[in-house]
């Protein structure tokens, strides 16, 4: 009776390769790939890494996710719906956790959906206008006067409308105001030509929203600075001066169809001995929990020192961590258009 | 402080407010933070979460995070006065329930703090020319890795969890990583270590390269989980980054033949950074082999030690008798995913009634066949009415011996229990190991896993380091439980 060995080896080897080394794809999207997950992510999450606390991993996070789908209230789990949301907003949107997920699991997603649940539907903020022309650029508040006054720039672009942005990305992003919500303001650019951005970040919450609605103007978004990235790529930083740019918008644009190869110049955190590259500065973060974005801020700045640089100047390739890290009043900060003198 | 208050009530809130804040201490007691901080990556906690409903509180009562080592001395000599237990905590990593609050259900119910040290995460010192570096315990293990390489140096230590442990984790559990045949374990890289004692007396071993003045306190420290003191800081040895890394990989017929080659590879001297062989049963299961054995090799150094230690290993195996060299291929294919095993787990934990669990133990060379074997026969006969896989690779060798990383894999028979059967699990396979002399852990600790096995296997000297630890921690306030201290 040798058979009955190889059969009950024959079974394992099926149940173990094909039941318990699988993912179903109900698993893939639920939350439990978090909750039992040692979290290969954590050390990527600037929040949780800066405030060093257990409680605001992407696990931790995600676990609050998971409970509730059990059945259990955001009361009993953290003792109020506050305490819940306040956890779900323990992140800047950088989407590393999702990068360094071993599982594919798109955790910065799922918080953002989730947080949608805890905001009472609200009014639409002003939506820029479409305005008259099909070829647009939105730049970002305050800069239309700077890009008037530089044709040639405006001229590689077969000299668009300027128009400053005031989107609801950051609304959007906190999980104030849904994809839906969006959809007739988002096909009035049906019939745009261009939709050029100035903001990387305002580029990907407007990608972001067309896939969820499957919108196909998605083809139409450009980025500014990819445009004239060539110029910028011939500059040579100083030593004294640091590059410091949205590196997770060169991992999450793809995911929407758009290639970045500004973001490859080799500026990445590797190359800068960075763990922490985000200063809290964009989205939403900075805004709802000033003190925590702080907090990143001193951190970020504090491993440039520790890292032994002399950086003075730094270089940022989004106008809200300018703004941010500027604030701190260490060395200079400047925005892209510091290499684009009129 | 209103859980505090609430727990334990008023006067003892105000006095933990007024003197722990006053310290600069961060204190936590939110709720969700206290569930969060209740626990580490212990699978049967996992299991419990799983299969029960979300209790109604958590087993701790504030989270306290120390930025300097006075503040942790403040804060145990108060514990001592004021009679609450303090559990030391990194990044809450480990596998064997050492930084899990004790149960709520331990009489008598003390007020419960955990220390999370993660705050106290620097390099705070680095000697170039001794390569040594001051470490502080609340750093994570990829961060710290990152911050040398920038300086071009190594430690050398790569558990498959770097990405979730912290360096003070590494010296409580005497962890080791999978280059430590080349490195050292983590006990091999240090040379001084930095902390508190229960009572609060602040302590510092002696820094030297090797010393003869009584016992080795290092190596008292270094283990003991977070019970005999709280470790703040440590000088490790580091290298210079490498300049070369090859790869090896080799079909054997059997494990004794693998095992037998490895050893004559260690015995004539030679220190490949990793060597891993893949039993039977995991080679067929997880690596597609149909008959023999998977083996792989890393080597990593100075040019002309990588070139000098691949032409021998390549030499010696070329003697030996049913191996065969597959170039290197299999082992670059496990560099690439060498941390991702880890995060397997939830695959199979979350689904209900099945266990998972790693079981890494230890033996001389002449014993480590025969404690394979012996292993996996108290599997089979334990798993009668269940389904039980149990896998197994020898990852971490020595001149004398090596270890053997089993990896088991089960269903529970019952619908509920499944902690139950877990238990049972362990205690037969714990005690299949003690009855070949092999040691219980290679390097993932005790925890309140092990404990009656750990008690077991100390005899006499177990009771020693109970009157120990009541010499040093005269109220139990540190940790208590874990090592059945």
């Amino acid at each position: 009776m040798s058979w009955i060995p190889d059969v009950f080896s024959t079974l394992k080897t099926w149940v173990f390769k094909k039941k318990l080394l699988k993912f179903s794809s109900r698993f893939r999207r639920d939350t439990q790939a978090c909750f039992y997950c040692p979290e290969m992510c954590r050390f990527a999450c600037p929040v949780s890494e800066t405030l060093r606390d257990n409680s605001v991993t992407p696990r931790g996070k995600m676990s609050i996710l998971h409970w509730m789908e059990r059945g259990e209230t955001p009361d009993k789990i953290t003792g109020s719906a506050e305490n819940a949301l306040w956890y779900l907003e323990q992140c800047t949107g950088c989407g590393r956790c999702t990068e360094y997920c071993l599982h594919e699991i798109d955790v910065a997603g799922a918080l953002r959906k989730a947080r949608k649940d805890f905001y009472s539907p609200t009014l639409l903020p002003t939506l820029p206008s479409i305005g008259r022309d099909k070829n647009i650029l939105f730049c970002e508040p305050g800069r239309q006067n700077w890009w008037r006054s530089r044709a040639n720039l405006l001229t590689r672009m077969n000299s668009p409308e300027v128009i400053e942005w005031t989107g609801p990305h950051k609304e959007w992003l906190q999980g104030k105001i849904t994809s839906q919500a969006l959809a007739s303001w988002i096909d009035s650019f049906s019939d745009a030509t261009n939709l050029w951005f100035e903001s990387a970040e305002v580029a990907w919450f407007f990608l972001e929203t067309c896939e969820e609605l499957g919108r196909p103007v998605a083809k139409k978004v450009r980025l500014v600075w990819q445009e004239f990235f060539k110029d910028w790529a011939s500059k040579e930083l100083s030593a004294t001066e640091v590059f410091h740019e949205s590196y997770h918008l060169s991992r999450l644009l793809p995911r929407v169809g758009v290639s970045v190869p500004m973001y490859e110049r080799g500026l990445l955190p590797q190359h800068s001995g960075w763990n922490v590259i985000d200063c809290g500065g964009e989205g939403f973060y900075r805004e709802a929990h000033p003190e925590k974005a702080n907090a990143l801020r001193e951190r970020f700045l504090n491993d440039l020192k520790s890292d032994g640089r002399t950086a003075t100047t730094i270089i940022s390739q989004s106008l809200c961590c300018v703004e941010h890290l500027a604030a701190d009043k260490q060395g200079s900060v400047y925005w892209l258009d510091h290499l684009f003198p009129s | 402080m209103k859980e505090l208050e609430t727990a334990f009530g008023k006067s003892l809130a105000e006095n933990f407010s007024s003197e722990i804040q006053s310290s600069g201490f961060e204190v936590v007691d939110d709720l969700y933070a206290r569930r969060v901080y209740s626990k580490d990556l212990w699978p049967r906690n996992l299991i419990l979460d799983r299969e029960a409903s979300l209790p109604n509180d958590a087993n701790i009562d504030a989270v306290v995070r120390p930025v300097e080592v006075g503040q942790i001395s403040k804060l145990l000599k108060l514990a001592n006065e004021m009679n609450w237990v303090v559990i030391p905590y990194g990044a809450g990593s480990s596998v064997c329930g050492s930084a899990s609050a004790p149960s709520r259900s331990s009489a008598p119910k003390r007020p419960t703090l955990v220390l999370d040290l993660k705050k106290m995460d620097r390099i705070e010192a680095l000697d170039e020319v001794s390569m040594v570096a001051k470490v502080q315990a609340g750093i994570l293990g990829q961060v710290l890795e990152e911050n040398l390489n920038a300086r071009g140096f190594t430690m050398g230590h790569f558990p498959s969890s770097i990405y979730c442990s912290s360096f003070g984790g590494y010296l409580a559990t005497r962890a080791a990583g999978q280059l430590s045949t080349h490195y050292g374990k983590i006990e091999d890289m240090v040379l001084s270590v930095e902390g508190v004692l229960p009572t609060g007396e602040i302590f510092a071993t002696p820094l030297a390269p090797r010393l003869a003045v009584g016992p080795d306190w290092n190596h008292v420290f270094v283990g003991s989980e977070g019970t005999l003191g709280v470790l703040t800081s440590a000088w490790v040895k580091v290298h210079r980054s490498p300049q070369d890394r090859k790869f090896l990989g080799f079909h054997v017929a059997s494990t004794p033949d693998a095992l037998d080659g490895v050893r004559k590879w260690l015995q004539a001297g030679l220190r490949p950074a990793a060597v891993r062989i893949y039993d039977e049963e995991e080679s067929k299961l997880l690596h597609g082999y149909k008959s023999g054995v998977k083996l792989i090799v890393v080597v990593e150094g100075d040019f002309p030690y990588v070139d000098f230690t691949m032409r021998e290993l390549d030499k010696m195996a070329s003697q030996l008798s049913g191996w065969e060299n597959l170039g290197a291929d299999p082992a670059e294919e496990w560099w690439a995913k060498r941390y991702d095993i880890s995060y397997r787990q939830q695959q199979i934990l979350s689904h209900r009634r099945m266990i998972l669990d790693t079981f890494e133990v230890s033996t001389t060379w002449s014993k480590l066949p025969q404690l394979h074997l012996a292993v996996k026969a108290a599997a089979k006969k334990v798993s009668e009415g269940g389904l039980l896989v149990l896998l197994a690779h020898f990852s971490h060798f020595y001149h004398s011996g090596g270890n053997i990383y089993f990896t088991l894999c089960g269903r529970n028979p019952d619908e509920e229990g499944t902690e139950v059967f877990y238990d049972q699990v362990w205690n037969a396979l714990l005690e299949a190991c003690q009855e070949q002399g092999a040691a219980i852990s290679h390097h993932h600790g005790i925890g309140r896993l092990k404990v009656a096995a750990f008690v077991r296997s100390h005899g006499v000297l177990y009771e020693a380091l109970r009157k120990f630890k009541n010499e040093l921690d005269p109220r139990r306030i540190l940790n208590p439980e874990n090592l059945g201290l």
